[in-house]
């Protein structure tokens, strides 16, 4: 429960710390929201993901545009998704080259591309995808 | 007084930056680095060494949560190798290069656009902010973020945002902790906060540190060995 308000009071001070006019960061709040967070393992293990997943997730090797859409968003910049959906081992790590892809746009990119996927129900161009950019 | 220092240090820190391209010996420069993600209350830790040499070619050692390495090239030329069971990824093109490593970047004196030209932007703006130098690029291709600010002090980059056709910061990137070298300076953390939706948003923190420039070690020639080791 400490740990719990802690993080909250990490993020919102991250929050404050971070707004639009500022170009400088908090990095003491940045330490505490880290430090106060339980620490997951970036390898794709589907029974303990932290995000919430919809019930309707398949098992890996049929993925769902939903459950890859969830896995962008939550897990990004982890490269999670792109394991969901198959790709290369070690394609995590290779989201980390920079900050989670590129200063962390390339998930992003992924995410946006996914929801187009969602709306016109598919993704096959992205599964099974072995590039860094799934979308080029 | 202060304000003669300032400058005096701006001055010397742009000669730095104007001379990084103009000196592409082949510096080598090698780094701890620790990568925290946070989210949602959980974290992710990533620890890796990253070797980087003048010519583009760059080693990077996973140690944690799985030992890998990945040898590549500017021209993106990758390969993966796992040592704990020898799987050699090598294949195709995956289209990772050197060049998106920001070890590299700084190396190689990009400091001016971070290599968002590359991807396509091109300066439109350049304007003073309070002290601050503050740099807008556009993309007629990337509609889905068609501009990204780079803001500098003292000549060099401190924030980065890549902003939504709205004019919305959706990823913010903040450099600070800046480590000075002959000719070369490096940011020792960077912290980004992606933010994929309007009420979620993660964090990443950047740490770098054992930076060492122009020192002998042998993983700077670090070579997957032949099929993958088995």
């Amino acid at each position: 429960m400490k740990k719990l308000l802690l993080v909250l009071v990490a993020v919102f001070a991250v929050s404050f710390a971070a707004n639009a006019n500022s170009y400088t960061l908090d990095d003491a709040a940045i330490d505490a929201l880290v430090e106060n967070s339980v620490e997951v393992s970036p390898v794709l293990d589907m029974a303990n993901l932290p995000a919430p997943l919809p019930a309707n997730v398949p098992a890996v090797g049929s993925p769902s545009p939903v459950g890859a859409f969830l896995l962008c968003m939550f897990l990004g910049e982890f490269g999670v998704h792109r394991h969901y959906l198959g790709t290369r081992p070690g394609m995590w790590a290779i989201y980390t080259f920079t900050v989670g892809g590129i200063f962390g746009i390339v998930p992003l990119v992924d995410w946006v591309m996914l929801l187009i996927g969602l709306v016109d129900d598919n993704i096959s161009p992205y599964v099974g995808n072995t590039k860094f950019f799934m979308w080029a | 007084m202060s304000a003669t220092r300032n400058s005096l240090c701006g001055l010397s820190l742009l000669l730095l930056l104007l001379a990084g391209p103009l000196c592409p010996a082949q510096r080598r420069v090698s780094a701890d680095v620790e990568v925290k993600q946070a989210l949602a209350g959980k974290v992710v830790t990533v620890t890796k060494s990253v070797y980087c040499s003048g010519n583009g070619r760059l080693v990077i050692h996973f140690h944690a949560p799985e030992e890998m390495f990945v040898v590549t090239n500017p021209l993106g030329e990758a390969r993966v190798y796992f040592p704990k069971t020898g799987q050699d990824d090598a294949g195709e093109n995956i289209g990772l290069s050197s060049r998106d490593e920001l070890l590299f970047l700084f190396l190689s004196g990009r400091v001016d656009d971070l290599g968002v030209t590359q991807d396509g932007y091109r300066l439109v703006s350049t304007a003073n902010e309070d002290g601050l130098l503050k740099k807008t690029f556009v993309s007629e291709k990337n509609g889905n973020l068609p501009r990204v600010e780079i803001v500098y002090q003292n000549y060099l980059p401190i924030y980065l945002a890549y902003l939504d056709p709205s004019g919305k910061a959706v990823n913010k990137t903040y450099f600070s902790n800046y480590s000075y070298f002959q000719r070369f300076v490096f940011p020792c953390r960077v912290t980004n906060i992606t933010y994929p939706t309007p009420r979620d948003s993660s964090v990443t923190r950047t740490l770098y540190s054992n930076l060492k420039v122009d020192v002998d070690d042998p993983l700077f020639d670090y070579d997957i060995p032949a099929a993958g080791g088995r």
